[in-house]
């Protein structure tokens, strides 16, 4: 046990200052305590899964970060600012794509940047410097309902992008998608990180496609919602679709799998 | 093929009932008398007949009644989606108007005529009242209902994004309510020319010497013109025709290229 390379640390006091911080963070709603006493911190330029039982609170924890829910107790800070505060930092990536139908891909994407009032000139620009970058410069005028799932996906993350966030928060991106699209995307997601250099939490049942993208996998237990591992994940920082195949990665996937089981 | 069928079959089956028309006609002319047979099943080509001597007459009146539809129509729908927004503000404000808007919309509106009567006077003003109430309530309605089922997503999305409560509104809450609010519109716009020859029977008055569609019929009955009568029905039919078509129009363009509503009906 102690040969394996994953350490399985608890919470790691972190020399660097924290991008998100989050200390003795508890949601109920009503009776029903979803998370407890979460003790977490993030480094700018992390990449942390969350992987867990369904209905463990994954999702809750996601918005807490966000701002979109308060801590019933605790405290959750990025940059040292309280969430609501550092939305202009954050963008979220929601499980379907949640795109406007009545606004084509083009204007889907501009949507951030129009809501913060800059020119249309400007927006459009950005818009489609995104959308280059998620591969759908030829998809500009389609409605989302002439759009496949994955590319739906794809319009959704460059629309997070558009205002160059330094935190990116998403709840199962890619649940819904087959394996082939999903680990295209998976790659698209970290090419465009090493590009950008945000940090990011993402919300996942797949421990395969934790252990791809994430250095560090939080494995919440069930009712209520504790952290009930931090697994940091012990593999180069350059990766791609051949890291799929090497024995180093399937062992992790491995630990990762042992330690949602162990969770329930 | 199809379309061939499409022109063909409606086409056929209008010249058969117009066949059956003409034969019962022609059978009860056989039995009571010309005379008769005309004030009861008048033929076809004297309905035509009677359209084309009272032209002037029912042209006037078309366009009272039609002038009366499109204002309390107009009316109905604008003060229908303003008092939604109102409703779909804040839950304390709907709970304490909804009750009563049911209460106004439960009470049926030929009741009330001789009231708007006594009030706004008869005619134009009353007329256009009564539409205005058969109208207005399918508008409320639906769009309350658009404006509250926002998802849940998408409002969080603008959340994120710092939106303002103008921005949701403008950006998210009024497009998704759109096809909701279309619905309620064209609920609204079919009983338009209904509401306003209702209107014309209670509360029509013959200022100038015509009166609109409904008080044509009052006339007509009176004086036993009932080729005159069916020409009526006719023309108050097309204005139906006339503000269905427009509503529908108007719900294909503003959402033919995003709702299922219109794509569906495209596919065929
Ligand atoms: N707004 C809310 N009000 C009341 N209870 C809620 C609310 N949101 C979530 N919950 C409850 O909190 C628990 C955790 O929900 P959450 O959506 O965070 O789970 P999850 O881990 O994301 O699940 P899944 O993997 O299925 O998406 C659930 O039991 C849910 O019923
Ligand atoms: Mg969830």
């Amino acid at each position: 046990m102690a040969q394996i390379t994953p350490s399985c640390v608890l919470i790691s006091p972190d020399p660097d200052t924290p991008l998100v911080k989050i200390e003795n963070a508890s949601k109920r709603f009503g009776d029903t305590t979803v998370l407890d006493r979460i003790n977490f911190s993030a480094k700018k330029g992390d990449f942390v899964s969350l992987v867990g039982p369904s209905g463990c609170g994954k999702s809750t924890f996601l918005k807490l970060i966000a701002g979109l829910h308060l801590a019933s107790e605790g405290s959750v800070t990025i940059d040292g600012v309280d969430p609501k505060n550092a939305r202009e930092e954050m963008a979220f990536i929601f499980q379907d794509a949640n795109l406007l139908p009545w606004r084509r891909v083009l204007s889907n994407v501009e949507l951030p940047s129009q809501l913060r009032g800059e020119s249309k000139s400007k927006r459009k620009e950005t818009a489609r410097k995104v959308l280059e970058l998620v591969g759908l410069s030829h998809a500009l005028r389609h409605f989302p309902w002439q759009l496949s799932g994955g590319m739906k996906m794809r319009v959704s993350i460059a629309r997070a992008l558009t205002l160059s966030p330094k935190l990116l928060l998403l709840d199962e991106p890619f649940g819904a998608l087959d394996e082939m699209t999903r680990d295209r995307l998976n790659e698209d997601l970290l090419r465009i990180k090493a590009r950008d250099g945000w940090t990011a939490f993402f919300v996942t049942h797949s421990a395969a496609e934790a252990v791809f993208l994430s250095n560090q996998i939080i494995v919440l237990s069930a009712k209520p919602g504790r952290i009930a591992e931090v697994i940091n994940v012990k593999l180069p920082t350059f990766r791609d679709a051949d890291l799929r195949e090497t024995p180093e990665y399937l062992r992790q996937v491995a630990i990762v799998s042992r330690s949602i089981r162990n969770a329930h | 093929m199809n379309k061939l069928k499409a022109i063909f079959l409606p086409f056929f089956s209008g010249v058969l009932l117009l066949g059956i028309w003409y034969s019962v006609a022609f059978v009860y002319a056989k039995n009571e008398g010309y005379e008769v047979q005309r004030i009861v099943i008048p033929f076809p080509h004297q309905i035509v007949a009677a359209l084309w001597d009272e032209r002037a007459i029912l042209w006037i009146a078309t366009r009272q009644t039609a002038l009366a539809a499109l204002v309390g129509f107009i009316a109905a729908v604008t003060f229908g989606y303003v008092l939604s927004m109102l409703l779909a503000s804040a839950v304390w404000v709907k709970r304490s108007l909804y009750p009563w808007i049911l209460v106004l919309q439960m009470t049926p509106v030929v009741v009330l005529a001789p009231i708007f009567v006594l009030w706004i006077g008869q005619g134009l003003p009353s007329i256009t009242a009564i539409t205005f109430m058969i109208g207005f309530f399918p508008v409320v309605a639906n769009t309350t209902m658009g404006l509250i089922s926002t998802d849940r997503n998408l409002i969080e999305l603008f959340e994120m994004s710092n939106a303002s409560k103008i921005q949701e509104i403008a950006y998210l809450r009024v497009p998704y309510a759109m096809p909701y609010f279309l619905t309620g519109m064209k609920i609204a716009g079919t009983l338009a020319p209904i509401g306003a020859i209702a209107g014309d029977l209670f509360a029509g008055s013959s200022q100038g010497g015509v009166g609109g569609i409904g008080f044509m019929v009052i006339l007509y009955n009176s004086q036993v013109k009932v080729p005159e009568l069916f020409a009526t029905a006719f023309v108050a039919c097309f204005l139906g025709f006339i503000f269905v078509g427009c509503v529908n129009w108007l719900h294909w363009i503003l959402l033919k290229n995003w709702h299922e509503s219109v794509r569906a009906t495209d596919i065929e």
